[in-house]
């Protein structure tokens, strides 16, 4: 049994997406054929297979009307109407809703407005739960500067009493990443709020592609440096990076030609005393091929401009592509490069001058990289401020219109919701109101770019998660019971 | 919070009719928010460094240089109460870092002032969101030492103004009991024996010199730098997050005759009748609604509304120091989370003057006062509300900074 299971991995690991190798064992009885090549049919993108988490269904569907509705794909309609059932917006539009049969709830938001479930591309809730002790100390793998092997979903506590605040904040979507002290961190994890989750993997964010965090700059050298370790600088940062992907190039050519070689025994009839030797596992490297592969979207917390450029340049070398900068506060200055790739750029409307490589931030970042084309998103990278990405992205807009770049309100709506989405390669499915995606939608009592602006209803996949009015009991269990006297306050 | 109505009604009019002389600068058509008085629209002026008329719409009054404020809103500048500003550069880069002193865990001498910076790039910045004065509070240690009312002016001068009391900083709860060595208890013991200690000390200091004193439990300059806190001069702010410890200040409180204020205040909501009793002002970030510590397990956003619907004095802080321009922004996450908006606005000015005994000279809009201001283009709690005028002593001060700069040079649009 315990053969089966470890040959059952290698299969998958060898086999992962190789889509057009797969086709030929695709059409063949592959129950008579070994566990291998069936596998080879499998769309494998993990180290190890995951359940499609349960979704919870809508069950009633329902029609928003009276609100101003801002679809983050351009349009803002005052008022407007939004209508999604099973999960999914229907159609979205201006004015009068369309005459609708008794079995759809109709809502009435007059005076509120309607936005897609805002979208955080860095968030370390669960790996950093609060109460932030060392027991929940559980984002950085700081044990080796390359630990592609691990995953941040296998650190995430679903109890952390931060996610049901952040859904409080208009948050439907996030992803979670280790933290920076390693140049490469792990994987991320991409995941929706919903509450009762027993297990972080029932959040997964269905067919979201797999990320993977990297890092550049001061903390890898500051944590590896202080125990005498390689990398104690910034060169020794990029030497160790290099191999790292050095190595994985040359794990992939092996892995594909594996691939090959099984797909071709497979088509073959699988001859027993022709079976191709599978090489050696190693999830770390893995995971670098998967990058290599496309796959997997890289993720690279880097704040300086030259560093950036750097990692572009390490980037190209080896044939893969950023997908999002991190934190990035000097992405203005190479605005042009980032705007011609694209690559996205995920970063705080106003932090700066903690450490010396956030020394040149400005609050017109974001705006700037608009106007560049480039993709801007505004995140977190906190628990408390994952709770107002709306203020967040208004601050970064208002500076933007201070210095004369061109912008509306969509825009702004957009750097916390449809942009967020592109850097996490799930726009197809969430980050705007247009017929088909998930219905993840946010009812706020006032325009979202006020600072007085409170998310009312907040709908994952078009269940009613939070209700400012629902007297409900905590999500997290740590939370029960432990202020019995929280009632005198109400 | 709101002054008597009546008297600052008065006290417009018979401005109004004194003013022979021209100001030097007027204000004019804004909403003003004097925080003292009820706003009005109207004109503020200066003359110098102070604040010389306050006029509403339709009253005559004559200056060398009339603003149009049309649309605008008017109030104090603000007051960030407890902050690193001035006292660091860079947090990451040790050496620009001046907000504490090392060593044992009693550092009352230890005070900020030396140490502050006027001409660091971080105060242009915090001017970009409407910050006149700040109070440089140091940090560690179980009494960290004594704070600094600056005024943010741009010209590298230090500018502080001494209060009427001093403000010593200090910590209890797991904090404390960290610094001392030990736990809850070892603080409040610690904290006995240096209040003890300090009368013993302050008694007679010759006896002291002469070594015909038994060993002190901390140096003679910090058991002197207490001797206005034992009694009430100064204020001694604790740290503390717990309703036990915030209970465990008030006893010390009592017990030394100390007059005392929060910082953090997690739960305070929770015992907010005994607090306001005692109107122990409490200085609490509304951005905290997370049990981020086990000392801090009752934290809502609602805190701030809720001890000030009880009467409490509350004081907002951000709590930053290169992000102090967000204070703004807590204010209106305060309002959100049901403070009302006079109050937030008197959070974050008035109430830290008085909290420094500087309230003489600072926190509102008042003939005489400092002319610490405000121009606004629109409601000073909005992220899209941006600082038309900053005046911190009389003095329009420059915005110009090291971020301003950046921009300036980077920002012609490239090609795309």
């Amino acid at each position: 049994m315990k053969h089966e299971l470890s040959s059952f991995r290698r299969a998958l690991l060898g086999v992962a997406t190789l889509s057009l190798a797969a086709c030929g064992a695709r059409s063949q009885n592959t129950s008579e054929l070994p566990a291998e090549c069936s596998l080879l049919a499998t769309e494998g993108r993990r180290a190890w297979p995951v359940a499609a988490p349960e979704q919870p269904a809508q069950q009633q569907a329902v029609l928003l009307v009276g609100g101003n509705v801002m679809t983050a794909a351009g349009d803002i309609f005052e008022p407007g109407w939004v209508h999604f059932a099973q999960g999914r917006v229907v159609a979205v539009g201006q004015g009068d809703p369309p005459e609708v049969g008794d079995d759809i709830d109709v809502i009435n938001v007059a005076g509120k407005w309607v936005t897609p479930g805002l979208i955080d591309t860095h968030s370390h809730l669960g790996v950093y739960a609060t109460p932030s002790v060392q027991a929940t100390s559980e984002g950085n793998e700081a044990t080796s500067p390359i630990t592609a092997q691990v995953e941040a979903v296998h650190s995430v506590w679903p109890q952390d009493p931060g996610f049901e605040r952040a859904i409080a904040g208009g948050i439907t979507s996030l992803m979670i990443l280790p933290g920076s002290a390693n140049l490469i961190g792990g994987r991320g994890f991409t995941m929706k709020l919903r509450a009762g989750a027993q297990n972080a993997e029932e959040l997964r964010f269905p067919g979201a592609p797999e990320t993977l965090k990297m890092a550049c700059g001061e903390n890898p050298r500051r944590v590896y440096g202080s125990r005498g370790q390689m990398p104690s600088t910034r060169m020794g940062s990029i030497a160790v990076v290099r191999q790292a992907w050095t190595d994985a190039v040359e794990y992939r050519r092996k892995s594909d030609e594996y691939r090959e070689e099984l797909a071709s025994w497979c088509e073959a009839g699988a001859a027993e005393d022709a079976r191709p030797d599978a090489p050696a596992i190693d999830l770390r490297s893995e995971t670098l091929a998967g990058v290599l592969r496309g796959e997997i979207l890289p993720q690279v917390h880097c704040y300086r401009a030259d560093e950036m450029l750097e990692q572009i340049a390490i980037a190209e070398d080896f044939g893969y592509r950023i997908r999002s900068f991190h934190h990035a506060v000097e992405a203005y200055k190479i605005r042009d490069v980032l705007g011609s790739y694209p690559i996205a750029v995920s970063t705080w409307a106003d932090w700066w001058g903690f450490k010396l490589e956030a020394w040149d931030s400005i609050v017109e970042n974001a705006a700037l990289l608009h106007e560049s084309g480039a993709v801007p998103v505004i995140h977190s990278d906190s628990a408390i401020g994952i709770q107002r990405l709306n203020q967040e992205a208004a601050k970064a807009w208002a500076a933007g219109i201070e210095a004369g770049i061109e912008l509306d309100q969509n825009d702004a709506i957009r750097w916390i919701t449809w942009n967020a989405a592109w850097a996490l390669g799930i726009e197809d499915e969430t980050g705007s109101l247009e017929p088909g995606k998930m219905a993840d939608v946010v009812v706020w009592s006032a325009h979202p770019l006020s600072v007085y602006a409170s998310a009312e209803q907040v709908y994952v996949d078009g269940v009613l998660q939070f209700d400012h009015t629902a007297d409900i009991a905590p999500w997290s269990d740590f939370e029960l019971g432990l202020w019995p006297q929280q009632e005198d306050g109400q | 919070m709101i002054r008597n109505t009546t008297t600052a009604f008065v006290f417009l009019s018979s401005l109004a009719a004194s003013t022979a002389l021209a100001h030097d600068v007027c204000y004019e058509g804004a909403t003003v928010f004097p925080v003292s008085a009820p706003e009005f629209i109207g004109t503020v002026c200066t003359t110098g460094e102070r604040i010389s008329g306050l006029y509403p719409l339709g009253e005559s009054f004559a200056a060398d240089r009339v603003v149009s404020a049309d649309g605008a809103v008017i109030t104090p500048g603000l007051i960030e109460a407890s902050t690193s500003l001035g006292l660091i550069e860079i947090w990451a880069v040790p050496e620009t870092n001046d907000t504490s002193d090392g060593g044992d865990d009693i550092r009352a001498a230890f005070r900020a002032l030396d140490g502050i910076d006027p001409s660091s790039a971080l105060l242009p910045i915090a001017r970009s969101g409407g910050i006149t004065s700040a109070i440089a509070t140091p940090t560690g240690g179980l009494i960290a030492g004594q704070v600094a009312f600056f005024d943010l002016v741009d010209t590298g001068e230090l500018l502080v103004t001494e209060g009427e009391r001093g403000v010593m900083v200090a910590s209890l709860g797991a904090e404390g009991g960290d610094a001392a060595g030990g736990s809850r208890g070892t603080a409040m013991l610690r904290y006995r024996e240096i209040f003890t200690d300090a009368r013993i000390y302050l008694a007679d200091p010759t006896a002291f010199d002469r070594n015909q004193r038994r060993e002190l439990g901390a140096s003679w300059l910090d058991l002197q730098a207490l001797g206005p806190v034992l009694g009430g001069e100064s204020i001694v702010v604790f740290g503390a997050d717990a309703a036990q410890d915030l209970r465990a200040g008030l006893r010390l409180a009592e017990e030394f005759d100390l007059s005392i204020a929060f910082i953090g205040g997690a739960d305070a909501w929770s015992i907010r009748d005994e607090l306001s009793a005692a109107q122990t002002p409490v200085i609490v970030n509304p951005f905290r609604n997370l049990p981020e510590s086990f000392d801090a397990l009752g934290s809502r956003e609602d805190n701030a509304a809720l001890l000030d619907a009880a009467g409490v004095p509350v004081i907002l802080t951000s709590g930053e120091a290169h992000n102090v321009r967000t204070l703004r922004q807590i204010a209106g996450n305060a309002v959100r989370a049901g403070m009302p908006y006079n109050s937030a606005l008197a959070a974050v000015t008035l109430r830290p003057a008085q909290l420094a005994g500087v309230d003489a000279t600072h926190g509102s809009l008042e003939v005489g006062k400092y002319a610490n201001l405000v121009v606004w283009s629109g409601d000073p709690f909005e992220s899209t509300t941006h600082v038309d005028h900053i005046v911190i002593r009389g003095a329009e001060a420059s915005l110009r900074s090291h971020q301003t700069e950046l921009l300036e040079r980077y920002r012609t649009p490239v090609a795309p």
